[in-house]
């Protein structure tokens, strides 16, 4: 890019942040194809079940080696998905959710800010309580994303241990 | 009134390597005759949003468009031509 065009493209940048120029979406759709927020209610109830593999650990008897084992397996298990779910909700927020989803969708942010916040809470408490709250605004979340697609979802009984449901697209 | 140029920033990449993403595109309503090979902004059929593409093909009133990045484009070759109502002016400038 020549100097008069990297000038000129400074000037309308600077103009863009304050006159708000319209977007011409040249739309890549590889992006389209691989989002999924699946793996981040899958994560999330597998904080849950942790939460309930660490409680059941906490009353074993001896407290010898292996029970110490298991133990920071569980932990650090949870530590992990917890992670998971940021990461995912992070992915799918920040890559696939354009500036029209969040206007058709004003709670999104404050939305991905909880799952945030819920998210760190299930890695610092043992509480099956804060793995639901995270599991449930997961879920809230995926039925935005869907939403985005209009595509409609449904909530099915979940197979896993941890209990609660998934939210599935009714592809 | 609707203004006979407008500007545009090109989001995302399927028209590369002629219209990188955060290129400025000047939109002229009315740009003559347009033409296979012109590239035109437009609003997505179903969608709404606008999408920068290039003309393939006309067929009486209908517009085919295609994003120069194949590989990742989404363009006509999903959602079909598009009528001349849905273009809403020629590409004549870029910065």
């Amino acid at each position: 890019m020549g100097v008069t065009r990297t000038f000129a493209r400074g000037i309308l940048a600077v103009s863009d942040r304050v006159l708000h120029f319209e977007r011409a979406y040249a739309h890549c759709d590889i992006p389209c194809g691989i989002y999924d927020p699946y793996l981040a209610q899958v994560a999330a109830h597998t904080v849950i079940r942790m939460d309930m593999l660490i409680a059941e650990a906490a009353q074993a008897t001896p407290a010898d080696a292996n029970a110490r084992n298991k133990m920071i397996r569980y932990v650090s298990t949870k530590e992990q998905h917890a992670e998971l779910v940021k990461h995912e909700v992070r992915v799918i927020w920040g890559d696939y959710m354009k500036p029209e989803h969040a206007q058709a969708n004003p709670q999104m942010h404050q939305l991905v800010w909880d799952i945030m916040k819920a998210a760190s809470k299930a890695k610092q408490d043992v509480s099956i309580d804060s793995g639901k709250e995270l599991l449930g605004k997961v879920q809230e979340f995926a039925e935005l994303f869907w939403k985005t697609k209009a595509v409609k979802t449904v909530r099915v009984k979940s197979p896993y241990p941890s209990g609660g449901e998934l939210v599935y697209p009714k592809l | 009134m609707e203004l006979p140029i407008r500007l545009f920033k090109v989001q995302d990449r399927s028209m590369e390597p002629d219209f990188e993403e955060g290129t400025y595109i000047f939109v002229a309503r009315t740009a003559g005759e347009l033409e296979p090979g012109d590239v035109v902004v437009l609003r997505h059929p179903s969608k709404g949003m606008k999408l920068v593409k290039r003309i393939a093909r006309i067929t009486g009133q209908r517009y085919y468009v295609i994003g120069d990045n194949h590989l990742v484009s989404e363009d006509s070759r999903s959602f079909g031509s598009v009528p001349r109502d849905n273009i809403l002016g020629k590409v004549v400038f870029k910065v």
